[in-house]
């Protein structure tokens, strides 16, 4: 069970709708992935652009949606973008993102805090899509966020858990949900993430960029149950040499012999 | 005049309710901000849009997204 901010989630896999083929196909991915919260941007509409209508399928699929405020450089922007994600969604849970540089586009530490210090304020339920930096991440959670995103490598870069030092850090200081966010790319990422003690992942590229993204959403879900199962039983402990799993005792040298 | 996320709009709208619709903007996922100010749903209806000067509207709408 996945709690944040008193609300329980039996899934522990977020899934972001974009980047995929179509609307359809991203409904039939959320449907297989088993994921509770969906993430959406807020985009300026074009005139004469019509945007497929995501809110209602959605809802109708009983999931909980998560705007992000992707688009602000700053702190002041996010804010803008938040407010106008709580009118056009209805809710006050926001993922919170600033991410300014273009070609990373890593988290900015001092306008995200910055945010989400007035965002908490103002009663928004906060996870910010965060820098895996222990320290940024204890002031976040200091700051009111319910729950702290720090990624495991850049946004879409499917390059695994490059972060993971850091990552176990701050599971072992959080008193918040610790969600892996961005750069996961193999279902064995979320499964890992999930037993160094993360409590949820958030996916978006790994799925939307397979070739068979319905396929790979299922394949996380089955990914982030064996982390999540994983994790509750315990590993066994490491060692250098091996222990043998079956008895040793029952030679056979004196049967060899005595049939010779 | 109306302006539309910065073009110059023409549709016969006299209230914010009527230019949604003239819009064919989704009943949820969206929200305005009329000159500058949010605008909540509730109260589109009840807002006039006064031909006597300019307006400048601005519409976003949910869409995909990480």
């Amino acid at each position: 069970m996945l709690t944040i901010a008193g609300t329980t989630f039996e899934s522990h896999l977020l899934l972001g709708s974009g980047k995929f083929q179509s609307a359809q196909q991203m409904q039939q991915a959320v449907i297989a992935s088993g994921t509770e919260l969906v993430t959406l941007a807020l985009k300026r509409l074009q005139p004469g652009q019509p945007q497929d209508d995501l809110f209602s399928p959605l809802k109708a699929l009983g999931v909980q949606l998560l705007p992000n405020t992707s688009g602000a450089r700053t702190a002041e922007e996010a804010v803008q973008a938040a407010l106008l994600a709580r009118e056009a969604v209805g809710t006050n849970w926001l993922k919170l993102e600033i991410h300014p540089e273009p070609k990373y586009l890593l988290p900015d530490p001092r306008e995200t805090l910055k945010a989400a210090e007035q965002l908490c304020a103002l009663g928004f339920i906060v996870l910010p899509y965060c820098s895996a930096d222990p320290l940024h991440c204890k002031q976040l959670e200091q700051a009111g966020c319910a729950a702290v995103m720090p990624l495991a490598a850049p946004i879409g870069s499917n390059q695994g858990l490059q972060n993971r030092a850091m990552l176990e850090i701050i599971i072992e200081q959080a008193n918040v949900p610790v969600i892996i966010d961005a750069g996961l790319g193999a279902p064995s990422d979320a499964t890992l993430a999930l037993e160094l003690g993360a409590s949820a992942v958030l996916v978006n590229t790994a799925i939307a960029s397979s070739p068979d993204p319905i396929r790979m959403a299922q394949a996380f879900r089955l990914a982030v149950e064996a982390g999540v199962c994983s994790r509750q039983a315990g590993l066994g402990s490491r060692q250098n040499a091996a222990r043998a799993s079956s008895p040793l005792e029952a030679s056979f040298a004196h049967l060899l012999a005595g049939l010779s | 005049m109306l302006y539309v996320n910065q073009q110059p709009c023409s549709l016969p709208a006299r209230t914010l309710a009527e230019l949604a619709e003239a819009l064919a903007l989704p009943a949820q996922g969206v929200a305005l901000v009329l000159d500058q100010q949010l605008l909540p749903r509730a109260l589109w209806a009840q807002t006039p849009l006064p031909d006597d000067r300019d307006h400048y509207i601005e519409v976003f709408q949910l869409v995909a997204g990480g």
